[in-house]
C-alpha cells in the first residue's frame, strides 16, 4: 500500500462524489457537507483527536 | 493542525473553505479550537459514523479514532484529492494550498524526500507533539 493514498474500498476516490453527512460543530450547530462545499472547494481535514 | 491556521487566509483567498473533523465531543473540539486559535470550524463525528462510512476508521486506538486524512472536494462534492495516513499526516498544508490552485485533481503521493525514514519519523514526532500525545521535556 502506498503511504498517503487512500487504501480502503470505501474511501471516496478522486472523481467520485463524497457521501453527504450532517455533523455537529464544536458550538453545537448542525453542519451539512453539501452546505460547506456550496461556494467553492472544501478541504476536509480528519485528525486523530486529543486526549 | 496549527499549520492550517497559517494557510487558512490564503486558502480562503483562493475561494476554498476548510473544516476539521475528529471523533472528539464538541466541547473537547471547542477547547482545542480555542487553544490552537483555529479560525475554522471543527466537526464532531462522536458516533464514528462518518469515519466508518469513509473507510478512515482506526478502531485500535482510544476506543476508535479517525485516521489522519485530507480530502479536497469540489463544490458538487466530487473528490479532487484524497490522502489517508495511518498514524500521522504526511500531507503538508502547503501541498493542499498548491492543489487548490490547480483546476483539476492533484495526485496524492509525494516522493521527493531523500531520506524517507528520517523525514517521516520527525514529522510523526512533530505531529505527536502538536496533537498533545507527547509532552516536551521542560
Amino acid at each position: 500500500m502506498t503511504p498517503g493514498l487512500s487504501n480502503s474500498a470505501m474511501t471516496p476516490q478522486i472523481g467520485q462524489v463524497a457521501p453527504e453527512f450532517e455533523l455537529s460543530d464544536s458550538l453545537g450547530k448542525t453542519r451539512r457537507l453539501s452546505e460547506l462545499t456550496g461556494a467553492g472547494p472544501l478541504v476536509l481535514l480528519f485528525y486523530r483527536g486529543h486526549w | 493542525m496549527a499549520e492550517y491556521r497559517e494557510v487558512y487566509p490564503s486558502l480562503r483567498a483562493a475561494g476554498a473553505n476548510l473544516v476539521a473533523v475528529s471523533v472528539d465531543a464538541p466541547e473537547k473540539s471547542e477547547s482545542v479550537r480555542l487553544d490552537l486559535r483555529l479560525p475554522f470550524a471543527i466537526l464532531s463525528d462522536s458516533q464514528r459514523r462518518v469515519v466508518r462510512e469513509w473507510g478512515i476508521y482506526n478502531p485500535d486506538e482510544k476506543g476508535g479514532i479517525a485516521k489522519p486524512s485530507v480530502f479536497i472536494l469540489a463544490p458538487d462534492r466530487t473528490v479532487r484529492f484524497a490522502s489517508v495516513d495511518e498514524v500521522a499526516s504526511r500531507v503538508p498544508a502547503a501541498k493542499i494550498l498548491r492543489c487548490l490552485s490547480e483546476q483539476r485533481s492533484c495526485s496524492g503521493a509525494d516522493r521527493k524526500t531523500k531520506i524517507p525514514g528520517l523525514v517521516t519519523f520527525f514529522r510523526a514526532v512533530r505531529n505527536a507533539l502538536r496533537m498533545g500525545m507527547v509532552q516536551r521535556e521542560k
